[in-house]
């Protein structure tokens, strides 16, 4: 309804959990131009991920969305959701894979875990760009969370 | 003599009176004793009938016996003295003997048997005067004569039917006296040809000395029983069993024998024993070991079962089926044994020195001679189970060496991918700014672009390397580690020299079996890793040494840098992983590192602790992976 119109002008967080660099720096400039009402925070395995998690009640933000990655050091993608899933506080929080892999035996752990979609990063530019553009659109502008959560 | 008792007649010469009386008293004196012998006849009875058939003498101590009287009879006449069937009975003899005839007759008075010797007595004349007649009581004697008869007829018979030959030689010379019918069935000899030829001249004896050998055997007891070959007619030889006996025959020395032919007998032993031995020849020839058993115990077994328990089979034979069963198997054992169970089944056994060992076991129930037995095959399995196990190994191994191939796959696609995805997406961002004329970002962009490409470029690198481990053949030789190390520390001096790393290196490093750049690989990235992850250590310091073990060569590269967590001890060791993003390189080395080390039958694991991180790999001891490398 008027999801997008209630959340106008917020500054929602996005929490993006990716070891690459450069992987890192097309999502945040492409969701960034598509979605200039969201910020950012990118950690890069899932311990720090954790580790910002937990740590939220120390000023740090809820994110709105957690953008994961699969294959991360230390941590990896699945055992992070998992333990997000598994914290009462966290559970709500929606998670997007974004990985390189399309292996069937991924996406069935991810959703397995409860993961809420699961996309695999295009090696096509734009296709890349229109996915983020959607994906700002949809989770961040259209999706409602429960209201107490924030 | 009772002639001289007859009343003289008038031939006699005349005498005188006492030449008379002289003589008539000499006459007293010899009747007298011709009386008492009479009267002593023993069993007889001694009669004169004159004419009339009257009595005119009966003595004889059988008249009294048989219930008579001299007084009674003397003076009378047949029917006057003897009940008149008897009397009618012997009539006709006493009506003969009065008419001249001389004779004997057998005549049953009651229960006994009387020999009668009829003589008539004449006078001078001739003219018959009295019939004489001596009885004697023969019952007891023709008892005794019908017993022997019997008795002769009885061995009669049995000489004549028996089916061994039988016979009677001289000793002197070995000639036959008598052959039964037998001995021309057996020999082939008829009694005619046989009966006074010598045994030598129809030679019988296969060799003229077995003759004197057997009359040896004779000397000593009169009794002999030999083993000893004899000819028959038709020239074959018989295997002979023979019966002597030393007999005396109308005082002469002779030689009773009895010859059974064996031939037939021996024949069938001997088919009997060659048909045994085919049959052990049988159950010698396969591989399975057989015993027969019965009630659980062995009775016989053959060299295989033997060889299998450590036993000699003479052991075997008479021991429970039991003791050959390990203790975990028996329940199994006995319900096949009660149920009879014919099915084949598999159970561990038990050697003499208590090894078990794995048998298949197949058991059928058997009669022999009406003896009920099981007979069991028993085959040794445990080239099969180390088959199969090996067979077990090889399919794991290749499974996971499937999914290895499989994570390979996975791994390299996603790592491959991303520099990819960053390539694409920055030509994007480039397109899109320098449209924008932003030249700032235009450089990012190409260098980030550049960057993706060698990161691409050092994947393939490494990848390829380590495909070739164990692909592309290599020098395989003793390769003594303390060199491995030297070498492996030069190559890194200058990392080793700006992060001032003290490194302790063990002396007496081993010598093993391998590639020698291969292993200097291994030591390698090991030693990298060691530096490249010492944080900010202010005395780093990396050790290398060995570690007892009796089975393989065991070492370590140890360091006191920023450590592992052991959860992630295993991860490491994965292709392209990193535990720090930051960090250079693609994550290759240490599964370079497994993979060299397992390629010699070896392995590396980390030991994580409070400080620094320990990287113990160990190489097999010996050349037994040349071996397994060769067959490769």
């Amino acid at each position: 309804m008027n999801a997008r119109t209630e959340t106008a002008g917020e500054r929602r967080l996005v929490l993006h959990v990716e070891d690459d660099r450069d992987h890192a720096e097309l999502v945040n400039r492409c969701l960034s131009r598509h979605c200039p009402g969201s910020r950012i925070h990118r950690v890069e395995d899932g311990e720090a991920a954790l580790d910002y998690l937990e740590k939220r009640h120390d000023g740090a933000e809820r994110p709105y969305l957690i953008l994961l990655d699969l294959r991360l050091p230390k941590m990896d993608g699945i055992d992070l959701l998992r333990r997000v899933r598994g914290t009462p506080d966290l559970s709500s929080i929606p998670v997007v894979i974004l990985t390189t892999s399309g292996s069937q035996s991924d996406v069935e752990l991810a959703y397995a875990n409860h993961a809420n979609s699961y996309l695999v990063k295009p090696d096509d530019f734009d296709v890349l760009d229109e996915m983020m553009k959607n994906l700002g659109e949809y989770w961040l502008d259209w999706n409602v969370q429960p209201a107490g959560a924030h | 003599m009772l002639h001289t008792m007859e009343p003289s007649g008038g031939g006699q010469p005349r005498s005188s009176p006492a030449e008379r009386a002289s003589r008539s008293n000499e006459i007293a004196l010899a009747e007298e004793r011709y009386r008492a012998l009479v009267r002593n006849l023993p069993k007889s009875a001694v009669i004169l009938c004159d004419p009339d058939m009257r009595f005119v003498l009966v003595d004889g101590p059988e008249v009294e016996a048989t219930g008579f009287s001299k007084a009674a009879m003397e003076g009378r006449t047949i029917y006057e003295a003897l009940p008149s069937e008897f009397a009618a009975a012997i009539e006709g003899n006493i009506r003969r003997v009065l008419s001249g005839e001389s004779f004997s007759a057998e005549v049953p008075f009651g229960d006994r048997q009387y020999v009668y010797n009829y003589a008539p007595i004449r006078d001078d004349a001739g003219r018959i005067t009295y019939g004489l007649i001596v009885g004697t009581n023969v019952t007891e004697r023709n008892r005794a004569e019908r017993a022997l008869r019997k008795s002769e007829e009885k061995f009669a018979k049995i000489f004549q039917a028996s089916p061994d030959a039988v016979g009677v030689t001289r000793e002197s010379d070995g000639l036959l006296l008598e052959v039964n019918p037998a001995f021309e069935a057996v020999l082939g000899f008829s009694r005619e040809q046989a009966v006074g030829k010598t045994t030598l001249s129809l030679g019988l004896w296969v060799d003229p000395k077995h003759r004197s050998e057997a009359l040896a055997a004779l000397a000593g007891t009169g009794r002999a029983e030999l083993q000893m070959p004899v000819r028959r007619k038709d020239g074959f030889i018989l295997d002979g069993h023979i019966v002597l006996s030393a007999v005396e025959i109308e005082g002469e020395r002779c030689v009773f024998f009895v010859f059974r032919d064996l031939s037939e007998r021996n024949r069938a032993q001997r088919e009997l024993e060659a048909s045994e031995a085919r049959y052990r020849a049988l159950s010698e020839a396969t591989f399975e070991g057989i015993a027969l058993s019965d009630r659980g115990r062995i009775v016989d077994a053959n060299e295989q079962l033997a060889t299998m328990f450590g036993l000699p089979r003479e052991e075997l034979i008479g021991t429970s089926v039991a003791r050959f069963v390990a203790p975990d198997s028996v329940d199994k054992v006995r319900e096949h044994l009660t149920l009879e169970s014919e099915e084949p089944y598999e159970h561990m056994a038990l050697r003499h020195d208590g090894t078990a060992f794995p048998v298949e076991v197949r058991a059928r129930r058997a009669v022999v001679g009406a003896q009920p037995y099981r007979v069991t095959a028993i085959r040794d399995i445990t080239q099969r189970r180390q088959a199969e196990a090996e067979r077990e190994r090889l399919i794991g191994e290749l499974r996971a060496r499937n999914a290895e191939m499989e994570q390979f796959a996975y791994t390299v696609s996603h790592d491959l991918k991303s520099p990819l995805v960053t390539i694409n997406g920055f030509l994007g961002m480039l397109q899109r700014d320098l449209a924008d004329g932003d030249a700032d970002a235009v450089s990012s962009d190409l260098e980030r672009i550049g960057s993706a490409a060698s990161k691409m470029m050092r994947l393939l690198n490494d990848l390829l390397e380590l495909s070739r481990v164990g692909r592309v053949a290599s020098a395989w030789n003793r390769v003594p580690l303390a060199d491995v190390v030297e070498e492996s520390l030069e190559l890194l001096s200058g990392a080793i020299q700006t992060r001032n790393v003290r490194v302790i290196v063990e002396p007496a490093l081993p010598v093993v079996m391998g590639d020698r750049v291969r292993l200097v690989q291994v030591v390698q990235n090991l030693l990298e890793n060691a530096v490249k992850y010492m944080g900010d250590q202010s005395e780093p310091v990396i050790e290398i040494g060995t570690r007892p073990d009796p089975s393989r060569h065991v070492c370590f590269v140890r360091d006191n840098g920023i450590g592992i967590k052991s959860a992630h001890a295993e991860r490491i060791f994965g292709l392209f992983e990193k535990l720090d993003p930051k960090s250079e390189g693609t994550g290759v080395g240490l599964a370079l590192a497994r993979r060299i080390l397992e390629h010699h039958g070896g392995g590396i694991r980390v030991e994580t602790g409070d400080l620094g991180s320990t990287f113990v790999f160990h190489l097999p001891k010996g050349d037994r992976d040349k071996k397994k490398r060769e067959e490769s």
